[in-house]
């Protein structure tokens, strides 16, 4: 018993990064992320009877990390007592990110990631966080091909729009 | 090939370590969990406790059996008893009609040889 609390706490101790990462890249929010990716962790020590390899746990722990997090971010927005208000103070990229990437650019990339409707968040981040093929984000989050690759396309499309537009902005302030 | 935007973004989005403490506070969540499993499912039973369990079982089944079977004799000793107690009802009936039919032929006669 002492030997397996061990070796899941090696696991815990191996993938909190990579779990919370995840989760507060498509919250946006460190307290949101912290309960998010705990949650998967408990999950996890309940599943892992049926994981078979170590590459099975890090497959496992991402699909579960992103659709935990979608859900959590489904569920606040259609709770009725859920106040526009309280969204806002909750995604304020200064709130929540703030200790996230180094210097003003990652900031404002952070910003730009959570201005991304969730499904295209989602892709961005195994894309670029963990460095995913369009492939294996299929597999991840139980998609099409077609329908990650598009997801990419569309997310890539909007943040350089964006990128445009704060380059102005930052341009006009100087 | 990736451009500039990509670049920024595989180089901006690396991870981040999880906050102070949580790996023990999942330990802590997971150890309440196993707890709370703990406290609703038994313990596993001794092999010694699975017998007597299973003799317990048994005795019980063979006792409900018995009794089973010894209320359905009664059942059916009890209709054989109804049974027979609707035929002598049946037959007590019938040589009561008779009686009767007699001493009210013995009844008219009498009142003939008086007139």
């Amino acid at each position: 018993m002492k030997a397996e609390t061990a070796e899941f706490r090696g696991l815990v101790e191996q993938h909190q990064s990579m779990v919370f990462s995840i989760a507060l890249r498509i919250l946006g929010d460190r307290g949101a992320a912290e309960e998010v990716a705990q949650d998967v962790f408990v999950e996890l020590h309940g599943s892992l009877g049926r994981l078979e390899s170590e590459e099975h746990v890090r497959f496992w722990l991402r699909r579960v990390a992103a659709h935990r997090s979608t859900d959590y971010l489904r569920r606040r927005l259609s709770r009725p007592e859920f106040l526009a208000e309280e969204w806002t103070e909750q995604h304020d990229p200064h709130a929540g990110v703030r200790s996230i990437g180094d210097g003003a650019l990652g900031m404002r990339l952070e910003q730009m990631l959570l201005s991304l409707p969730q499904g295209l968040r989602a892709a961005i981040v195994l894309r670029y966080q963990e460095d995913l093929t369009p492939d294996e984000i299929a597999k991840t989050l139980e998609q099409p091909l077609a329908t990650v690759k598009s997801n990419l396309q569309r997310g890539l499309e909007m943040l350089r729009r964006k990128a445009g537009s704060m380059l102005k902005e930052y341009v006009r302030e100087r | 090939m990736r451009d500039e935007l990509e670049q920024d973004l595989k180089q901006r989005l690396s991870r981040v370590p999880a906050p102070e403490g949580f790996v023990d506070r999942v330990m802590e969540r997971v150890a309440q969990k196993e707890q709370r499993r703990l406290r609703v499912m038994p313990q596993r039973i001794s092999p010694l406790w699975q017998a007597a369990i299973a003799a317990m079982l048994l005795i019980s089944v063979s006792f409900g059996a018995a009794e089973l079977a010894h209320r359905q004799q009664e059942r059916r000793q009890a209709e054989v008893v109804q049974h027979q107690f609707d035929v002598a009802m049946r037959v007590t009936g019938r040589t009561l009609d008779g009686v009767g039919e007699r001493i009210s032929r013995a009844g008219m006669k009498s009142e003939k040889r008086e007139q």
